[in-house]
């Protein structure tokens, strides 16, 4: 992204309201923690120091903030809670981008609090304001002790957290994230050694929190950064408890392409289509959770997850249910007689392996519930490789829906898919399918399959020439085995988007409709985020007086 | 552990931040020069410590001449432009080779140890330097450049 994109972004719409309250907000504290600092007669001997001891206390000030800020977005069940009536005030499902604006943040501050002290303490110690040494300060007092300690802490942290060493390792990352709770500690304790004080020396009383306010007179932000702390320390501990109630797998099916299909029972989990949860196999990694989204419906008996089988922990996973990848040759590509069905799944007897079944724990769940999609008359669903696993409960429900008579506002629906190897969504094809053939009105849902590139790796030249020889007149596409046409090359957004909006507004898509009528169109994408930035553009474009267009982006 | 922690890639944003922060602490450091060490034999006076006989030299290649400060100014820049790294550094002998970092990087640790400012990015430069050792002695390979030299 060329420098002026970037700054027409940053400074355009929910971007530019975005950015002048955060960096307001920033700002606003540091100078008033600086105004208050040198305006404070009672800190005048404080304030011989000049401008290192008025930078570091507002900044200090930021990161009291920002320490306060850092783990409301990771509060995952409260969200979850307050997300129905707080939706349009922010995007619930951006937690994890929130929690990283607050850390580039903290970081930031952190330099110019860090850097302003080490002159403040150099300066304590050429002035003698007070009768110490700057290691003194530094190394044996609270709030130097903790200061370098916290520094330690976000080394560790920062650099393990990003992208490159997350994906390799994922412990790596998670394991030192929990280094957090010292770093929380360090914070709210950093005043404790009553640095800010009138007093010539620190103010202790025998009492909590063991120094006088009399004298001592830091922020006292402890008392409301602490909050956050407490709740998340409380939500973790509740997770815990509930992870570990029962949780029976009823059964592992092994699909074609290396998915897996588990199905398990846990009456204490009440969840909605749409919705996804954490799942952890203490007998392949205690510590490990992994998000899934749920591929079941409400209807069914039991709770059933999709997992490909390709990272370590899913592949370990699998083999621990006595699934290997490949158990069922799911790559009866072109060229087969029977182009009924693509390599139907088999049942796994987890037990046959000797170890029992193993033990599965289940937090959640969480996201939004896919309940939103009737609220609009035209449902355009975009799934991008991985990314179309929420949209196979998505979708499932919707059909649920459409056999029960309860499909709200929705009178029709776009499914995209695209994806580079439609082959290794064999599972999600048999879902298709099945929703596909249970159609009555042919215009209620519309699936498009589209492969993004047909690179000489994934499939040969003749594999092409087969699939345009074996394409006409077959009933079924030879690659998704869908009614459904296959399309080769990225789906055009442009396209697409503008023939739907000039449809909608000559009244040929929906029909019966009123035209006066304004129609609401919900697109739903999940996957990588610079197609999700095109696809909000060209979607938006369709907005006019008469249609009102809402864009989410699916995460799980 | 599950996941293949690859440990040079690690290292190199570890040896980033470290730099980074040196070089930063290296300019505060011309600017407020003292010998972090001089509370060894040294006694508080009026305008701070004075330190002792014992440490007189060391003091002199901080305070007169910020010899040290020069020395942790380089190191870092040069961690950086190894690490980032410079077109020129890239794929040489150099750049592959994770003992002259576990070397490199600890000598940025002992030095920096030695200035008031950069006392925590030595301590990072150490790390650092242990996190190369391990990859060195699991005997990772410099992935980007594998295959241009290697197996082209």
């Amino acid at each position: 992204m060329s420098v002026a994109t970037l700054f027409k972004r940053e400074l355009t719409g929910r971007r530019l309201i975005w950015n002048v309250l955060w960096y307001g907000v920033h700002f606003f504290l540091f100078a008033y923690g600086w105004y208050s600092q040198e305006t404070n007669t009672r800190l005048a001997a404080l304030n011989g120091l000049k401008f290192s001891v008025w930078t570091s206390r507002g900044a200090g000030l930021v990161l009291a903030f920002d320490g306060g800020m850092i783990l409301l977005p990771m509060l995952r069940n409260i969200i979850k809670l307050v997300r129905p009536k707080l939706q349009w005030l922010f995007p619930a499902d951006e937690n994890i981008w929130f929690h990283r604006q607050v850390a580039y943040q903290m970081l930031f501050w952190t330099m110019v609090h860090t850097t302003a002290h080490y002159v403040n303490f150099i300066n304590v110690e050429r002035t003698q304001v007070r009768k110490q040494t700057a290691w003194e300060i530094h190394y044996t007092q609270p709030g130097g002790l903790t200061g370098h300690v916290m520094l330690l802490i976000m080394l560790l942290i920062y650099t393990t957290a990003h992208a490159s060493v997350r994906q390799q390792c994922f412990e790596a990352f998670w394991y030192t994230h929990h280094l957090a709770f010292f770093f929380m500690v360090g914070l709210y304790t950093h005043a404790t050694g009553c640095f800010v004080r009138d007093s010539v020396d620190p103010d202790y009383i025998p009492t909590f929190p063991f120094y006088s306010t009399d004298h001592c007179l830091g922020y006292e932000s402890w008392r409301f950064t602490i909050w956050p702390g407490i709740l998340y320390f409380g939500e973790r501990m509740w997770r815990e408890v509930r992870a570990r109630r029962q949780t029976n797998i009823v059964k592992v099916l092994s699909h074609p392409s290396g998915a897996l299909e588990v199905r398990f029972v846990k009456p204490s989990f009440k969840y909605k289509a749409g919705q996804w949860l954490f799942l952890n196999c203490p007998d392949v990694s205690k510590f490990q959770w992994h998000p899934a989204s749920s591929t079941s419906l409400l209807q069914y008996p039991f709770v059933s997850v999709h997992i490909r089988q390709v990272g370590d922990f899913t592949k370990a996973f699998g083999a621990r249910l006595g699934a290997q990848v490949n158990t069922v040759s799911g790559e009866q590509l072109v060229g087969e007689k029977d182009v009924g069905r693509r390599g139907d799944f088999i049942e796994i007897n987890p037990s046959s392996i000797g170890l029992g079944m193993p033990t599965l724990r289940i937090d959640g769940p969480y996201g939004a519930p896919a309940e939103d999609v009737f609220k609009s008359e035209v449902a355009v669903l975009i799934g991008a490789g991985i990314g179309v696993t929420p949209f196979a409960s998505i979708l499932k429900h919707i059909w649920y829906a459409q056999k029960a008579g309860r499909l709200g506002a929705l009178r029709r629906v776009e499914f995209i898919w695209s994806c580079r190897d439609t082959g290794s969504f064999g599972w999600f094809q048999s879902i298709l399918e099945e929703i596909e053939a249970a159609q009555t009105d042919p215009n209620f849902l519309r699936i498009s399959a589209s492969r993004s590139s047909l690179s000489r790796r994934k499939m040969d030249i003749d594999a092409v020439q087969n699939i345009a020889i074996n394409d006409v007149g077959q009933e079924y596409d030879p690659l998704t085995l869908l009614r459904s046409r296959t399309l080769f090359g990225r789906p055009d957004f442009r396209q697409i988007f503008s023939s739907l909006s000039n449809s909608i507004e000559n009244g040929s898509y929906l029909q019966g409709r009123e035209a006066s009528l304004r129609t609401r169109l919900g697109v739903y994408f999940c996957g990588p985020n610079n197609l999700a930035r095109v696809i909000r553009t060209e979607a938006m474009k369709c907005k006019t007086p008469n249609v009102d267009v809402k864009f989410v982006k699916e995460h799980f | 552990m599950m996941g293949k922690l690859i440990w040079h890639e690690w290292g190199r944003l570890l040896a980033l931040a470290s730099g980074s922060y040196m070089v930063w602490a290296s300019f505060w450091a011309f600017f407020y020069r003292k010998f972090f060490w001089d509370m060894i034999g040294g006694t508080l006076g009026p305008a701070g410590i004075i330190p002792g006989n014992n440490t007189k030299p060391l003091v002199d290649i901080v305070v007169n001449i910020p010899l040290l400060q020069i020395f942790t100014l380089l190191f870092s820049l040069f961690a950086l432009m190894l690490e980032w790294p410079l077109p020129m550094i890239k794929g040489t002998g150099l750049h592959r080779s994770f003992l002259a970092r576990v070397v490199v990087y600890f000598l940025a640790g002992f030095v920096g140890i030695m200035v008031y400012q950069t006392v925590d990015c030595a301590i990072y430069f150490v790390i650092t330097s242990m996190v190369y050792l391990r990859a060195h002695m699991l005997g990772e390979i410099m992935r980007d450049t594998r295959s241009r030299n290697g197996e082209a």
